[in-house]
């Protein structure tokens, strides 16, 4: 079978062709063969039967003799003597066995000639050195010269050299034979040719499929001049090569924001250290810039996670699910964390779980994950929400924390109640590397990746991250999560992420 | 030579005003975002600006813009990560005299300004020579017939700018600004002082008075007659 694989489809079709072919004409040939063979007999063996009936009927009953004897007519005798000098005959009665006559040495019949049949038996026999063909056949002498002592029943054998019928037999073989073999391999030939033929524009189509190479996505096949079904399968991976393209186009982009990204942290590394090469300060001064240093490489090693976790995060699937309350709990951890953060930009941060948490439900997502998201969707809230509105009683920003079931899904709304996103931002938010105000201020520090990194992290999970204008105007960002039914699912022996 | 530096990433405008300030030449103004960086252009005397693109409040091409717009020639050497040939185009377009990538050389940083300082005064050739006074820019070398002169940093920095403006008299005030950075008290005296020392050191040697005061106007560097 591995032998059939490597030749591929056009082999396939070119050996299943031949294979019936071959079938096809060695089935005709039989029994054409068979056929001619049959004619030839029925007319050698008529021969024989009238020879042999003949030969019977020169039987009769001599009243002198008081037995049967058989009467040469001179032309039968002539017709012995010249054309059938090698002929065989014998004639016995049935009743007793007593040969009536016979011509020469005939030897023992063979078997075929001994059956007790009525019906008249052919076959071969060798006799001196010679093949022959013959007759046994069963007749009566006739009533009218027995005078009541009949009737007699006769064997009668005959038998002629079959050497011509041989020889005819031979050659009807040998053309059949050949005409078959010839037959076979034009019709295989012109079978293959064709079926290559036919073939052709699905190797064709190989062909451009096989030149699409790697950085020339945007290339297409042409879908015009090809056969009906493979049109299909030529817009099926155009369609699969746009996929490709947008996907490569995302990640060429990707990697474009995130070089960009590390030019600037890097450019503040260089040009400090540069800087203090420049100036040649003391030690004290040196311990300095080595701290200013560290902060630059800690900003690098932040960017360079973050950019960890989004790639990892990117296309793949996670079926790990935590239990609904322990989910409950790690988001209560992450929000407790960030209480000093709330407290020093003076807003109010509120946790609120579910009034009920069914029993049995797991949340399709991990401990790390949801802490990670909780986190971010916090912090964002506290930096960007903490303004809260002037005129506000108190002048505290809030920012609440709700969770909430549905039949499939569990969601967690993280609500503010700052100047909200403008509408133009909103299709951008999860968008890598999006900030809100282009021109990154230092001070809030962000990357742009933190909504990302929860856009992806929640994908992966099943889940996604969406964002709503608040009633008064301030911003929801809300976490849906995949809700199933059953025990919490480990990832099995993975590393975290 | 008196440089503002617009970068609202504060310890890489820390570490170019340091840099800068490790040369004679140089001292430097920081500003952290666009409104500021642009009222600080207009409001002092720069010799070069260093503009970073992605700046709050005012965007850095604006700033350009808004500059040029009220007639200001200060050259300016644009400083951003975005270096895409459509950034860099527009960037020229908007009136920069010159673009730079980050992460960049601060040497070349360096360079560049002085490149562009020479071409403002059109003083092309690093070495400045009035008379027998030669001021070689790159060493920062004073020779006055041959000999060397050793100059404090201010008096260097007082000289060379004399020198770019030589044949041309210069205000005591525009020195002043030219000379200190934002945060120096101005007073007037101290230049007096500054010009007395240069020309006895230049003038110890037996060279003739180069550095003229003209009485109510400001001071001239020129190699002809004397006009005290």
């Amino acid at each position: 079978m591995s032998v059939a694989k490597r030749f591929g489809l056009a082999g396939r079709l070119a050996v299943v062709l031949l294979l019936s072919e071959c079938l096809f004409v060695a089935l005709f040939g039989a029994t054409a063969w068979s056929f001619s063979r049959r004619q030839l007999l029925q007319a050698f063996d008529a021969a024989l039967r009238s020879e042999a009936t003949a030969i019977g009927s020169m039987v009769e009953w001599e009243e002198t003799a008081g037995q049967l004897q058989m009467e040469y007519s001179e032309e039968l005798r002539a017709r012995f003597s010249r054309h059938h000098a090698a002929d065989l005959f014998w004639v016995a009665e049935e009743a007793t066995g007593r040969v009536v006559q016979s011509s020469g040495k005939v030897g023992p019949l063979p078997d075929w000639a001994q059956a007790a049949t009525d019906r008249a038996t052919y076959g071969t026999l060798l006799h001196a050195g010679r093949s022959y063909r013959g007759i046994l056949l069963r007749t009566q002498v006739d009533d009218e010269g027995a005078r009541g002592k009949g009737p007699f029943r006769l064997r009668v054998f005959f038998a002629t050299r079959s050497e011509e019928l041989d020889r005819r037999l031979a050659r009807a073989t040998t053309f059949l034979l050949g005409a078959a073999l010839v037959l076979m391999l034009a019709s295989g030939l012109l079978g293959i040719l064709l079926t290559l033929r036919a073939l052709s524009p699905l190797s064709r189509l190989c062909a451009e499929i096989a030149a699409v190479g790697a950085g020339r996505f945007a290339r297409r096949l042409a879908t015009g001049d090809v056969p009906a079904d493979l049109a299909a399968v030529a817009s099926a991976v155009n369609e699969l090569l746009a996929r490709i393209q947008a996907a490569f186009e995302r990640e060429r982009r990707f990697s474009a924001d995130a070089a960009h990204e590390l030019r600037t942290p890097v450019c503040t590394l260089k040009s400090v250290i540069q800087s203090a090469l420049m100036v040649h300060a003391g030690p004290a001064d040196h311990e300095a810039v080595l701290r200013d240093l560290l902060e630059d490489v800690g900003r690098l090693e932040r960017l360079c996670e973050s950019l960890l976790l989004i790639a990892a995060g990117e296309g793949t699937q996670r079926n790990e699910t935590q239990e609904a309350c322990e989910w409950i709990a790690a988001a209560r951890a992450a929000v407790d964390e960030l209480r000093p953060l709330a407290e020093e930009a003076g807003c109010t941060l509120e946790f609120r779980p579910p009034v009920a948490a069914p029993a049995g439900i797991a949340v399709g997502t991990d401990d790390l994950t949801t802490r990670r998201i909780v986190s971010n969707l916090v912090e964002n809230a506290i930096r960007h929400g903490a303004a809260g509105r002037p005129g506000l009683a108190g002048g505290r920003g809030r920012v609440e924390v709700g969770l909430a079931a549905s039949a499939e899904t569990w969601t967690l709304c993280v609500a503010d109640d700052g100047p909200g996103v403008r509408a133009e931002d909103e299709a951008h938010l999860f968008e890598r590397f999006f900030r809100v105000d282009p021109a990154r201020t230092r001070c809030t520090g962000g990357s742009g990746l933190g909504l990302a990194i929860c856009g992806s992290l929640a994908a992966s999970f099943g889940g996604r991250m969406s964002y709503e204008r608040g009633a008064s105007g301030g911003s929801r960002f809300i976490w849906t999560a995949r809700a199933v039914a059953g025990a919490p699912h480990e990832a099995e022996g993975r590393g975290g992420v | 030579m008196r440089i503002l530096i617009v970068e609202d990433e504060e310890r890489l405008a820390r570490s170019i005003r340091a840099a800068m300030q490790t040369l004679p030449s140089f001292v430097a103004d920081l500003s952290h975002d666009g409104e500021d960086g642009l009222h600080m252009a207009l409001n002092n005397a720069y010799d070069a600006i260093i503009l970073d693109l992605m700046l709050p409040k005012t965007d850095g091409l604006e700033v350009l813009r808004r500059l040029r717009q009220e007639g200001r020639a200060t050259p300016v050497l644009i400083l951003t990560a975005r270096s895409a040939k459509e950034d860099i185009i527009r960037g020229l377009d908007f009136g920069s005299d010159d673009y730079l990538g980050k992460p960049f050389d601060m040497g070349e940083l360096i360079a560049r300004i002085k490149s562009l300082i020479r071409r403002s005064h059109m003083r092309p050739d690093p070495v400045l020579r009035v008379g027998d006074l030669e001021i070689d820019t790159r060493s920062h070398i004073v020779r006055r017939g041959g000999r060397g002169v050793p100059l404090r940093a201010i008096e260097y920095r007082l000289l060379e700018y004399l020198a770019f403006r030589a044949g041309a008299v210069v205000p005591k005030s525009e020195i002043l600004e030219h000379l200190y950075d934002y945060n120096w008290e101005r007073f007037s005296n101290v230049i007096e002082h500054h010009v007395s020392v240069i020309r006895s050191k230049m003038e110890a040697t037996g060279g003739r008075r180069i550095i003229h005061t003209l009485r109510g106007q400001g001071y001239m560097l020129d190699a002809r007659g004397s006009a005290e």
